[in-house]
C-alpha cells in the first residue's frame, strides 16, 4: 500500500479509475479541496464550489450517464457502500482517528457553510438523503428510494425506517421537509437556495405520512436527486427545530456525535451508538485538530501527531508518499482552475490573443508542477473526460510557440503583457503560468489578493473574481457539466467572469438540458465544447484530482473524494 | 513621582482611543467584505445584503464606531463576526495562551542570559567570553522561524522526541503541556539570549573595570565575593531595559512561531482578524495588546527614572 | 575613558583592539560580499532565479545545480543570490527613514520638554501600540506587495524606538553645564537643539542606526515569512523559508540556503555594528 516517494500516480483501489480523469478541487494549489484558501500565504481555508450553483438552476442537465442508476427511479437496498479498500476480513473496532484540517473561517452552520473543514465536521455528525460517491454515483442514505411522477415534475422520496437523531427523536418526513424549507427561506441566507432556482420553490415540499417526502417542482427536472444529495452540501437533514447553533446543539443522524468544539483548536467526536447502519462506525471516535497553516498540518502528519488530513493538497503530499508510512489515496475528479479572460476588453477581445495564450501553456508542465502529476490534461472546454457526454474528437491543444507568434501577429499585438488576478490558493498555478508565458515573450504581472478582497465586492458590478481582465478561480469538482457551463459561460451566467456571450452556445446549452437521449446530449455537448475550444473565454489546462494522505500503517478505509467529503464510518484500525 | 505616574496612567485610555480609531479606519480601508467571507462566494447578493444588515455593517461609520466604543468600555465586547463566539472569551483565551508561551520563554531566558552575560563579562576577552559572545551573536542572527523549522524537523519529525504542535490536547497533564511547548520556547530563547547576554556582558565589563571594583580587589576581596557584592547588581540592572524589549516581543510578536507550531495565540488571531475584517475581534485584540504594551513601557520608564538620578532630576519638569 | 594604565589591563586592551579589527574585517567582508551580490546578481547567477523546470524538481545539490532545485525546478543557488537585493534595499532604506524621523522627534521632545514632550511621547506610544501587522495587512491590501510597503512598515515600527533613545540622551545632555550655559546666554531652544545637543547625541544616533539595521533585516524576513513581503514568486529569503519548510525533510537545501543567507548577513552586520559601537562608546 505504500508508495515510494516519487512514484507515478497510482490508481486507487476500487476507484473509478478511468484513465484520464480529472480532478477535484478547485484551487490551484488547491487548497485542500475544493477550495480556495484565503489568507495571504497563510491559510488555506477552502471553499467548496457548491454543487448547486446558483445558476445552476435548472440545469443540471445531466449527463445522467455518469450517475448510473440515478435517473428516474433509483432504489437501493441497504445502501451503504462507500469507501473502497475495505480491509479483508472483519474490521477491527475501536480507536480514535486523529485528523488535521484548517480551522473553519466562520462559525460552523450547515445551512451556510461552504468551506471544506466545516463541511467535514457536519458530515461526520449529520447525513444526507443521498450520498454522492467518489465516482459521482448517488448512494441512498436517509432516503431508501426515490422515484419521479408526472414526467419528472414530482419526486417522491421514501425515508429509511428506524433512523433516529442523536437525541433520540425519530427521523420523519417533517424533519426533511423542514430542512428543505429552511434552505429555501431567504432569511436563512443559504447559497443552496440558488441551486433550486426555477426548479423548486418555497412551498414545493410536502409529506405523505411519516416517511414519505414529496417535492413538487416548477418544471420537469430529471437530475433533481442531485440537488438533494450531498452534491448540494448544505442539504444535510437536521431537526425541524434547528436554530443555527450547530456546534452548541449538534444533533444529526450521522455516524459520530460532536462532543466538543473550539473554534481555535478543534473538535472531538465519539461514536454514535444510534447510527442506523449496523456495526458502524468501527471507530470509537474522531478528533479533528485545526492547523491554521497547512505546512503545520503536514508536519503534524509527518510527525505522527495526526493520522490523516481532511484536505490534502496534491503538490504538498505527493512528494511525501511513503515517507514515514504516509499513504496518499487519490481519485479522479472534475475540479479545475479556470483561467478566465475578459472577452469584452482589450487585449482579450481578440480571439487570436486568447488562443495565443492557450497555445503558450505547457499543460503537462502545469500538471506536474501544480498537481504533482495526478490531474488530466484540459482542452479549454468544460467537458472533462469523466463526463460521459465529453466529445472525443476535439484535438488536444498543446504548447506551440510558432502558433503563438503567428496568432499574436494576426491580432496585431506586438508585445503582450497583462495582470493576472488571483487569491492565495491559486498561487502555484499563477507562478507556473507566469513562467510559461514568459518563455514565449508574454509578460504576466501577478496581482495576488486576499480571498476576502478577491471574492468581495458586488457580483453584479465590481467583484474582482468576475470583473478583472484575467484571473484564476478554483472550482470544486461537479457531477454534471451543466453545473459549469451554465454559470460560467452562458450569456449572463451568474459567474460568467469572461463576459462571453454566444447565442449558439446558449441554444446548445438549453438543448443539452432538455435532451432526452444520450445521443442528442452528445451532439449538443460537441457544439458547446467546440465553441469554447475555439473562442477560449476560459482556459482549462488541467482537470485536477484530489488526494487524501493518511498513516497507512495505522488505519485503513480512509479515502479521497472528488469533493474532499469525509465518510469515516468505514475507517478502521489495522 | 506620583504626579508622573498619574499622568501616565491617565494617558492610557487616550492612547487606546487613538489606537481604536486607527484600527477602525484601517479596517474600513482594507478591501473585502466580512459578510461575503461568512457566506462564501456562491451566496446571492440578497443574502449578503441581509447579513450586512444583521451585522450592522450598513450603518454610518460614526454610528458604528461609537456603538462599538460604548460597548467596549461597558464590557460588551460583542461576538466575532466570522466565528460567532463571544469576543471576550476568544481574545482573553488566546491572550492567556500567549502569556503562557511568552512567560515560559521569558522565565527561561532571564537566568540563562544573565548567567551567560555575567560569565562572559567577568572573563571578558578570554576564550570563554568569545565562545559565548560569538554563539549568542550567531543564534540571535537566525530568525526564530528558521530555528523553529530546524527544531521541528529534527526533534518532532525525525526523532519524534517532542510533538510538532505546541497545543496540547484537552486534559493533558502539566508535563505533557510542557513537552508541547518545549520546541517553540527553545527557539524563542535561542533567539533572545544573545541580545540580553550582550547587554549584561557590557555592563559587567564596565562594572569590573570600575574604580570601586578595582579598589575592592585591591582590598583583597576574593573574586567570587567581588562579583557577588559589586558586579552582579550593577550589571544586571541596566539589562532590565533589554529584557523589557524582549518581553514586549515575546508577548505579541510571536505570529511566526504561533503559525509554525500551530499555537492558537493572540498574534495569529490579530493577523487573521485583520485579514478577515472581523472588526470586533480585531479591535479587542488590539486593545488588549495595547494595554499590555503600555504597561511594559510604563514599567520601563519608571525603572529608568528610579535608576538614573539625572533623569529623575531633569525629567521631573518634562 | 577609564583610567586603566597598568599591567593586565593594558594587555587586555591590546587584545581587544586586535579582536576589534578581526570582527570588523570579518563582518565587513560578509556585508560587503552580500552588497556586491545584491548589486550584481544578474551577472553572477548560473540560472534565471524565476525560471521553472518541471523536469528538474527537487534535485539535490550537484554539479548542475550547486544548491539543488526547489518544487518548481528553480535553481536554489540563483534564488539565494537574487534574494540579497530586496533585503538590502529594504533594510537600509527603512533604517535611514526610521533614524532620521526618530532622531528629529526625540530631539524635539527632549529639548522642548513639557507639554510638547508629553504629547509627542504619547503619540509615539499610540504608534508602538498600533500593531505593525495591521499596518502591513492594510498597506499590502491597498498598494500590493513591494519594497516600498516593506520600508514603510518596518520604518514605522522603528521610529518610536529610535525616538525614545534619542529623547533619553537629549534629557541627559540638557542637564549638563554647557547646555545650561548656552541657555543662560539666551540661545533659543531650536538653535540649542541644533548646535549644542544634537552633536552630543550623535553617538546614540549611530548606535541606534547600527542596531536598527540588523533588526530591519530581521523584520523584513519576518514580513516575507508571513506572506506580507515581496510579490509572490520573488526570490525572497523569508518567503523561501516559509514556502519550502514543509519539504525540509525531502529537500533540506531549499530552506537551508535562504536561512544561512539571512543568518550570515545579520551576523556580518552585528559584527560590524558591535565593533563600531565599542569604538564610539569608548571615545
Amino acid at each position: 500500500m505504500q508508495e515510494s516517494p516519487h512514484s507515478a500516480p497510482r490508481s486507487t483501489p476500487g476507484g473509478p479509475g478511468g484513465p484520464g480523469g480529472p480532478g477535484g478541487p478547485g484551487g490551484e494549489a488547491l487548497s485542500r479541496l475544493p477550495g480556495l484558501s484565503r489568507l495571504p500565504g497563510l491559510s488555506r481555508r477552502v471553499f467548496l464550489g457548491a454543487a448547486g450553483g446558483a445558476a445552476l438552476t435548472g440545469l443540471l442537465a445531466a449527463c445522467a450517464g455518469s450517475t448510473g442508476g440515478a435517473g428516474d427511479t433509483a432504489s437501493a437496498g441497504g445502501g451503504s457502500r462507500t469507501v473502497p479498500a475495505s480491509p479483508p476480513g472483519t474490521p477491527k473496532t475501536g480507536g480514535v482517528l486523529r485528523a488535521g484540517s484548517p480551522p473553519p473561517p466562520t462559525a460552523v452552520d450547515p445551512v451556510t457553510m461552504y468551506d471544506g473543514s466545516a463541511i467535514a465536521i457536519v458530515q461526520l455528525v449529520a447525513d444526507y438523503l443521498i450520498w454522492l460517491d467518489r465516482d459521482f454515483k448517488l448512494v441512498p442514505r436517509l432516503a431508501e428510494k426515490w422515484e419521479s411522477e408526472e414526467g419528472g415534475r414530482r419526486w417522491v422520496f421514501s425515508l429509511r425506517e428506524g433512523v433516529t437523531f442523536s437525541d433520540g427523536t425519530p427521523l420523519d418526513a417533517k424533519a426533511v421537509k423542514a430542512t428543505f424549507d429552511r434552505l429555501l427561506d431567504p432569511k436563512s441566507k443559504s447559497a443552496a437556495a440558488a441551486a433550486f432556482d426555477s426548479v423548486l420553490a418555497e412551498g414545493g415540499i410536502g409529506v405523505r405520512g411519516d416517511s414519505t417526502v414529496v417535492f413538487t417542482l416548477e418544471r420537469a427536472f430529471s437530475d433533481f436527486p442531485y440537488l438533494v444529495s450531498a452534491g448540494n452540501y448544505n442539504a444535510v437533514i437536521l431537526k425541524a427545530d434547528y436554530a443555527g447553533d450547530f456546534t452548541a446543539k449538534p444533533v444529526g443522524t450521522g455516524p459520530f456525535l460532536l462532543e466538543s468544539y473550539d473554534a481555535s483548536s478543534g473538535a472531538v467526536f465519539k461514536r454514535n451508538p444510534r447510527y442506523w447502519e449496523p456495526g458502524k462506525p468501527y471507530l470509537d471516535g474522531v478528533r479533528i485538530t485545526f492547523y491554521a497553516d497547512d505546512q503545520a498540518d503536514l508536519l503534524a502528519l509527518q510527525s505522527g501527531e495526526i493520522d490523516t488530513q481532511i484536505l490534502s493538497r496534491p503538490a504538498l503530499v505527493g512528494p511525501l508518499k511513503g515517507l514515514g508510512g504516509i499513504v496518499v489515496d487519490q481519485v479522479q475528479g472534475t475540479g479545475l482552475t479556470a483561467f478566465t479572460l475578459r472577452v469584452d476588453q482589450a487585449p482579450f477581445d481578440r480571439k487570436e490573443v486568447r488562443q495565443a495564450i492557450a497555445y503558450a501553456l505547457d499543460r503537462p508542465g502545469v500538471n506536474a508542477g501544480v498537481y504533482d502529476g495526478i490531474g488530466a490534461l484540459g482542452n479549454d472546454h468544460l467537458f472533462a473526460a469523466l463526463f460521459p457526454a465529453a466529445p472525443p474528437d476535439v484535438p488536444q491543444r498543446a504548447k506551440d510557440p510558432a502558433k503563438v507568434a503567428s496568432l499574436l501577429a494576426a491580432a496585431g499585438v506586438e508585445k503582450l503583457s497583462f495582470a493576472l488576478t488571483y487569491d492565495p490558493p491559486s498561487k502555484d498555478y499563477a507562478l507556473t503560468v507566469q513562467d510559461q508565458l514568459k518563455q514565449v515573450g508574454i509578460e504576466v504581472e501577478l496581482d495576488q489578493r486576499t480571498s476576502g478582497d478577491f471574492y468581495g465586492g458586488d457580483q453584479e458590478k465590481d467583484t474582482p473574481w468576475l470583473f478583472t481582465p484575467a484571473n484564476l478561480v478554483g472550482w470544486a469538482g461537479r457531477a454534471v457539466p451543466s453545473q459549469f457551463v451554465i454559470p460560467m459561460v452562458k450569456s449572463g451566467g451568474v459567474w460568467n467572469g469572461s463576459k462571453y456571450a454566444n447565442p449558439a452556445l446558449d441554444a446548445a446549452t438549453d438543448a443539452y438540458d432538455s435532451a432526452t437521449t444520450d445521443e442528442e446530449r452528445r451532439t449538443q455537448a460537441a457544439i458547446i465544447a467546440k465553441a469554447l475550444h475555439e473562442d477560449v473565454p476560459v482556459i482549462i489546462a488541467v482537470w485536477s484530482g484530489t488526494v487524501r494522505a493518511y498513516a497507512g500503517e495505522r488505519f485503513t478505509g480512509v479515502a479521497a473524494h472528488p469533493s474532499s467529503y469525509v465518510d469515516f464510518s468505514s475507517v478502521s484500525r489495522l | 513621582m506620583r504626579r508622573f505616574l498619574l499622568r501616565r496612567l491617565a494617558a492610557i485610555p487616550l492612547t487606546l482611543l487613538a489606537v481604536s480609531l486607527l484600527v477602525f479606519a484601517a479596517t474600513e480601508l482594507v478591501p473585502g467584505d466580512v459578510a461575503r467571507t461568512i457566506l462564501g462566494r456562491e451566496a446571492g447578493e440578497e443574502a449578503v445584503a441581509r447579513l450586512r444588515e444583521q451585522l450592522g455593517l450598513d450603518r454610518p461609520l460614526a454610528e458604528r464606531y461609537t456603538g462599538w466604543l460604548s460597548g467596549f468600555f461597558t464590557g460588551e465586547w460583542g461576538d466575532s463576526h466570522t466565528l460567532g463566539v463571544p469576543v471576550r472569551d476568544l481574545v482573553l483565551g488566546r491572550l492567556a495562551d500567549s502569556l503562557i508561551l511568552g512567560g515560559l520563554a521569558f522565565a527561561l531566558l532571564v537566568p540563562v542570559a544573565v548567567t551567560l552575560g555575567l560569565v562572559a563579562g567577568v572573563n571578558h576577552d578570554r576564550p570563554v567570553d568569545r565562545v559565548i559572545s560569538v554563539t549568542g551573536l550567531a543564534l540571535g542572527a537566525i530568525p526564530e522561524f528558521v530555528t523553529g523549522v530546524v527544531l521541528l524537523v529534527v526533534f518532532a519529525v525525525r526523532l519524534r522526541w517532542f510533538p510538532a504542535s505546541a497545543q496540547a490536547p484537552d486534559g493533558a497533564t502539566i508535563l505533557t503541556r510542557l513537552g508541547h511547548l518545549a520546541l517553540p520556547v527553545i527557539s524563542l530563547v535561542l533567539l533572545c539570549t544573545g541580545y540580553v547576554a550582550r547587554h549584561v556582558r557590557a555592563s559587567t565589563v564596565a562594572a569590573v573595570e570600575s574604580p570601586y571594583v578595582r579598589a575592592a580587589e585591591l582590598r583583597g576581596l576574593g573574586r567570587a565575593q567581588v562579583v557577588r557584592r559589586h558586579v552582579l547588581r550593577n550589571s544586571t540592572v541596566p539589562a532590565t531595559s533589554a529584557l523589557g524589549v524582549q518581553l514586549q516581543f515575546l508577548l505579541g510578536g510571536l505570529v511566526a512561531v504561533e503559525l509554525l507550531f500551530n499555537y492558537p495565540g493572540i498574534g495569529a488571531l490579530l493577523l487573521q482578524s485583520a485579514i478577515d475584517k472581523d472588526l470586533p475581534t480585531l479591535q479587542a485584540t488590539a486593545m488588549v495588546l495595547g494595554v499590555l504594551y503600555m504597561s511594559i513601557i510604563l514599567a520601563a520608564d519608571l525603572a529608568y527614572r528610579l535608576l538614573d538620578p539625572r533623569v529623575r532630576l531633569g525629567g521631573a519638569a518634562a | 575613558m577609564s583610567a586603566v594604565t597598568a599591567g593586565a589591563g593594558g594587555v587586555r586592551r591590546r587584545v581587544a583592539g586586535r579582536d576589534f579589527r578581526v570582527a570588523l574585517v570579518a563582518g565587513g567582508a560578509l556585508v560587503l560580499a552580500w552588497a556586491v551580490v545584491a548589486a550584481f546578481w544578474p551577472q553572477l547567477v548560473p540560472y534565471d532565479p524565476l525560471r521553472h523546470d518541471p523536469l528538474s524538481r527537487f534535485l539535490p545539490p550537484g554539479p548542475e545545480h550547486w544548491l539543488g532545485t526547489d518544487q518548481f525546478g528553480r535553481d536554489t543557488f540563483s534564488r539565494m543570490l537574487a534574494g540579497a537585493r530586496p533585503v538590502l534595499q529594504v533594510a537600509p532604506l527603512a533604517t535611514a527613514l526610521a533614524v532620521v524621523a526618530g532622531t528629529a522627534v526625540g530631539l524635539v521632545a527632549g529639548t522642548f520638554g513639557g507639554l510638547v514632550d508629553e504629547i509627542v511621547m504619547r503619540l509615539l506610544d499610540a504608534v508602538v501600540v498600533f500593531p505593525a501587522i495591521i499596518a502591513a495587512v492594510l498597506f499590502v491590501a491597498l498598494a500590493g506587495r513591494s519594497v516600498t510597503v516593506m520600508v514603510l512598515v518596518v520604518a514605522g515600527s522603528f521610529v518610536p524606538i529610535v525616538a525614545r533613545s534619542v529623547r533619553a540622551a537629549t534629557l541627559v545632555e540638557r542637564e549638563k553645564a554647557y547646555v545650561e550655559a548656552a541657555r543662560l546666554r539666551g540661545e533659543r531652544p531650536w538653535s540649542l537643539m541644533r548646535r549644542e545637543i544634537f552633536p552630543n547625541v550623535g553617538t546614540t544616533v549611530l548606535v541606534e542606526a547600527t542596531s536598527r539595521f540588523g533588526d530591519a533585516i530581521f523584520a523584513a524576513a519576518t514580513l516575507s515569512f508571513l506572506g506580507l513581503g515581496q510579490p509572490p514568486g520573488s526570490p525572497d529569503w523569508g518567503a523561501s523559508v516559509s514556502d519550502n519548510r514543509v519539504w525540509l525533510q525531502l529537500a533540506p537545501w531549499t530552506i537551508l540556503a535562504p536561512a544561512l543567507a539571512i543568518a550570515s548577513l545579520v551576523v556580518g552586520i552585528a559584527l560590524v555594528a558591535d565593533s563600531l559601537r565599542g569604538r564610539w562608546e569608548a571615545s
